[in-house]
């Protein structure tokens, strides 16, 4: 029986999951957000069990579909994103936000409890997309991130995760004079 | 006119309202590939049960028959999806109800056993598991069914189930508990429990067994040995290897001599066959999926014209 997971974060327990995991996430300016995430889960998983994953007192399931093809979705809405790790799936995945002068800052820390050495040659193998919309207009993001007006994307190789303690994602944008 | 009037000034003002504002463009979904999109034809519903001791998941292949024949099965199930079966799984959440899970043995003065029947005492070997079978099989089958015979796509009297080792035992046990199973396939399991401890690799090995009187009288009233009459409602298949170290051919052998019995008895011979394959290892090949799908085909493949075949 596998462990099972979700955005970023299905990052913490990604080395049982097989193939691409793409999280889509808006964020809001009062720190709520919405996300968006699409994985493969293991053939006993069933949507009970996997909502109990993405289920805390700040993280609230809208929608969790397991296909006959083991594609999963599911659809959470987060009261406060610092809160995230709250939610078993995102167990290790630590957010933080802060003020940098006048823009504002995003960090996403996903956390390897075992790191191991992976080969050289195992560079370049996708394996989580997370995408972000921001409430207001990119500057800047670390790892990478491709920014394109309000929104990033980063991709995070397997082998990247695998060999780090900890995987650090970084945005900083601007944020709107309108809420 | 003047409401004319403010409908399209409020219409303007909505419509700089959305274009002034954030963009807020949904985005794209990943797309899927067109191996998932053909798998995905395939509808799955969940449902809980039981106050959320049982999860079912259906998986409805898109055949044109509204209503199917239906089998309960653990593990691979593409091979009877493709036939037009639809496929019902479930996950039992012990947790739920603060229930051990059954493979998980209390801590050791004597051990005894191994695996999923390793125990604390020779006195209770086997006893978690046994139990965990039966409250699968007593329990949660029925539970299952009686939902089923209420979802639209289960045709009720074509209701099956099948299962290997463990899911095995379940069978048989359900089997005897459940009169709506139609037909059922038990893949290396046998239903003579007190064989089956003695003789098992992961039980005495063959060393005699000194069971606890009321654990002995419970695992009596639960082996299909000593009740054969209670599975002759079904069409049952039992598969077996003759040498397989961890279901005995000593349990086997007297379950299947004492199902044979038991369908000549109610003159429905025809509903019950023993197939044995010659191998040492606990485990499937391709000559029981030709096995199970066949019997399945024949006992549950098309409707029934009046009732149940005999």
């Amino acid at each position: 029986m596998t462990a099972r997971r979700g955005w970023l974060a299905i990052l913490a327990l990604l080395p049982a999951l097989a193939g691409c995991v793409t999280v889509e996430g808006t964020l809001r300016a009062d720190g709520s957000c919405t996300l968006d995430i699409t994985y493969r889960s293991p053939p006993d998983a069933t949507e009970f069990l996997e909502r109990r994953q993405y289920t805390s007192p700040f993280v609230h399931p809208e929608y969790v579909k397991i296909f006959e093809s083991q594609r999963t979705v599911v659809r959470a809405t987060v009261d406060d994103v610092t809160r995230l790790s709250t939610a078993p799936a995102f167990a290790f995945v630590d957010v933080v936000r802060s003020r940098d002068g006048a823009d504002e800052v995003l960090q996403i820390r996903i956390r390897n409890p075992k790191p191991q050495p992976v080969p050289a040659e195992r560079t370049s193998d996708a394996w989580m997309r997370i995408g972000l919309t921001l409430p207001g207009r990119v500057r800047d993001a670390t790892h990478d991130g491709q920014v394109a007006g309000t929104h990033v994307a980063w991709d995070v190789a397997k082998s990247d995760y695998v060999r780090s303690a900890a995987t650090v994602l970084s945005v900083r944008w601007q944020p709107s004079a309108t809420p | 006119m003047r409401s004319g009037a403010l409908t399209a000034l409020l219409l303007l003002v909505f419509v700089l309202a959305a274009a002034c504002g954030p963009r807020r463009d949904p985005p794209p979904a990943p797309p899927v590939s067109s191996r998932d999109a053909e798998l995905e034809r395939i509808e799955t519903r969940e449902t809980q049960l039981d106050d959320d001791f049982v999860t079912v998941r259906l998986h409805i292949p898109p055949t044109p028959e509204p209503r199917k024949p239906t089998v309960i099965a653990m593990g691979d199930r593409s091979a009877l999806l493709g036939r037009g079966f639809l496929v019902v799984t479930y996950r039992i959440n012990w947790d739920v109800h603060n229930q051990s899970p059954p493979a998980a043995p209390p801590p050791a003065e004597a051990p005894v056993g191994e695996w999923v029947l390793a125990s604390p005492s020779p006195d209770v070997l086997g006893r978690e598991y046994l139990r965990a079978v039966a409250t699968t099989a007593n329990e949660v089958i029925p539970k299952i069914v009686d939902w089923l015979v209420t979802v639209p796509e289960v045709d009720p009297a074509r209701i099956g189930i099948i299962g290997a080792s463990t899911n095995g035992l379940v069978t048989l046990q359900a089997v005897a508990r459940d009169h709506r199973i139609a037909a059922a396939v038990a893949l290396a399991a046998c239903g003579d429990y007190h064989a089956f401890l003695r003789d098992s690799s992961m039980g005495m090995d063959g060393q005699p067994l000194a069971l606890d009187p009321a654990y002995e009288r419970w695992i009596r009233t639960q082996e299909i040995v000593r009740h054969p009459q209670r599975a002759v409602h079904t069409a049952l298949l039992m598969v077996n290897r003759n040498r397989d170290p961890v279901i005995p051919f000593s349990c086997v052998e007297p379950t299947a001599k004492a199902l044979e019995r038991a369908y000549r008895r109610a003159h429905v011979s025809g509903r019950f066959r023993f197939t044995v394959f010659d191998s040492d290892r606990h485990g499937l090949d391709a000559r029981d999926a030709t096995a199970a799908w066949a019997w399945f085909d024949r006992w549950l493949g098309s409707p029934p014209p009046h009732g149940k075949a005999g």
